[in-house]
């Protein structure tokens, strides 16, 4: 089982507790109705799916309740680092590649 | 009271008492506590309690507060008059189980897996948790006596879960 640290509980907790939320750091268009329908799909449905690194949203749900971003490598799937959602992501981190 | 018990440890089904689910921010927080009589702990994972009151800690906005006088909600109400925030009475919604005896952290890790020792766990410590399947609330009130809650549609669940562990703990 992962130990997953919660950044809002501030321990590490196992990953029975939580729920994967899909890719982090994505910015929502100001404006949904002035994006294109190509724009707007490739937001809600288009993901990097990286190999290695990848910025990634978790719920401590049976916790907190909070949604928190990590950083997770898909390969090792060895969670790298986690923070809460109004901090910025390690200064090491490459966001989860191209 | 129902109590079952078995080798160090035992399970004590509880009566439904006074609990209150409030959500609000800094000031709403703290305008809470002064209408309860008992600031809202900051900590993470940490309660507070004076008496048979209590305030535990479920999320950095949000905490369980236990009371059992009447009026209750009706003096926070007031309290938190004007101030953005959410308060809702859970009194009927919780099965309420003491887990005693010194080896009640052995039996709760049956079904919860926290680290209970008295260094991960501490007396006061209080936390939102899965116990098997069934999402619990778990307070360490003393060092050998642990309330656990679970929705009361999965107290049935819990029960019998317990009463599962309890048969397999060794005698003393
Ligand atoms: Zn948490």
């Amino acid at each position: 089982m992962l130990l997953i640290r919660c950044p809002y509980c501030e321990t590490e907790r196992p990953e029975l507790e939580f729920r994967y939320g899909g890719e982090a750091l994505l910015e929502r268009p100001k404006d949904p109705a002035l994006v294109s329908d190509d724009a707007w799909t490739a937001y809600l449905w288009t993901c990097k799916n990286p190999k290695g690194p990848h910025a990634e949203r978790w719920r401590h749900v049976h916790g907190c309740g909070r949604f928190f971003n990590a950083a997770r490598n898909t390969v090792s799937d060895l969670i790298v680092s986690t923070w809460r959602v109004d901090d910025s992501p390690p200064a090491n981190f490459d966001g989860g590649g191209a | 009271m129902v109590e079952i018990s078995r080798g160090r440890a035992a399970v004590q089904m509880q009566a439904a008492s006074g609990r209150f689910v409030f959500r609000g921010g800094r000031d709403a927080a703290l305008a809470c506590g002064r209408g309860f009589g008992l600031a809202l702990p900051a900590p993470p994972l940490w309660s507070s309690d004076i008496g048979d009151r209590a305030a535990l800690w479920l999320g950095p906005d949000e905490w369980l507060l236990i009371a059992n006088e009447a009026g209750t909600l009706r003096v926070l109400r007031d309290a938190l008059a004007g101030m953005a925030h959410a308060l809702v009475d859970v009194s009927s919604r919780d099965c309420l189980f003491d887990i005693c005896g010194p080896d009640a952290a052995l039996l709760l890790n049956a079904a919860i897996p926290l680290d209970l020792s008295e260094q991960g766990f501490p007396i006061g410590a209080c936390t939102r948790t899965v116990f098997a399947k069934a999402g619990a609330t778990l307070w360490r009130r003393e060092r050998e006596i642990f309330q656990l809650s679970v929705a009361r549609s999965h107290g049935d669940y819990a029960q019998r879960l317990l009463d599962e562990a309890l048969r397999s703990m060794p005698e003393p």
